[in-house]
């Protein structure tokens, strides 16, 4: 059994196509129409064939509350991990993405946490 | 005189007969305006706490009333910041006698 996908509520996925691609710099994978959604995953350009990444739409009134309680305490819903996370919080503040945390060490780790504009805090780390 | 029989400043001084409690708003002095998450993250780091985040909260909870620890929001996230009025205005003036030599 492998890793296969891994799922993000977000509350416009045309919204989050543009976060995710072209300030993140994923990779589409699949954009495929399914009535009022599409079926819409994206890879790290670094692992193509690896673990897609699913912007799931959150009109699920669960997932609305699960995203609200999960912001308002500051904790991200997923983590990606970079290698040098001092350049990337630069290039991304840069890109005018609004931070909660800055890098701080934590467990053997530098991580840091922004807001991903579709409802989401989201972790990034450096692994030690 | 007045300053003494304030019931604020026994709330204070309870609040802050804690070490948790202590050690974050020695965590809040490094960083001022810290989401939950990332006031635990350093307690973890740097005191070794393994408290629940519920567990914070409710410490949180206490320094808030205590007036040691405000509350803002930033998008829909809740940032705690150090308010040391009470600090300031209440036990400062109590305490300062001591170290003078002034009478009260």
């Amino acid at each position: 059994m492998k890793m296969y996908i891994k799922s993000v509520f977000v509350d416009d996925q045309d919204k989050a196509l543009a976060f995710y691609r072209d300030t993140l710099g994923f990779v589409v994978k699949h954009d495929i129409p399914l009535g009022e959604y599409r079926w819409l995953t994206l890879t790290s350009p670094e692992e193509q064939d690896g673990v897609e990444l699913l912007l799931e739409p959150n009109q699920h009134p669960a997932a609305r509350a699960f995203q609200e309680a999960l912001a308002a305490d500051g904790i991200p819903c997923t983590s990606f991990s970079v290698d040098d996370i001092a350049s990337e919080h630069q290039r991304l503040q840069d890109a005018k993405v609004s931070f909660t945390q800055p890098p701080v060490k934590a467990g053997g780790a530098t991580m840091a946490v922004f807001d991903d504009t579709c409802g989401n805090l989201i972790q990034l780390i450096q692994l030690d | 005189m007045g300053v003494t029989y304030d019931p604020q400043l026994s709330v204070v001084f309870r609040s802050l007969a804690d070490d948790t409690r202590r050690q974050i708003l020695d965590e809040q002095r490094v960083r001022d305006e810290q989401s939950l998450f990332e006031l635990c993250a350093r307690l973890i780091e740097n005191h070794s706490i393994s408290l629940t985040r519920q567990g914070i909260t409710r410490h949180l909870n206490t320094l808030e009333e205590a007036g040691l620890i405000e509350i803002s929001w930033k998008g829909r996230t809740k940032f705690h910041s150090l308010s040391a009025s009470d600090l300031e205005h209440k036990v400062k003036p109590w305490l300062r006698p001591f170290w003078s030599g002034e009478s009260s």
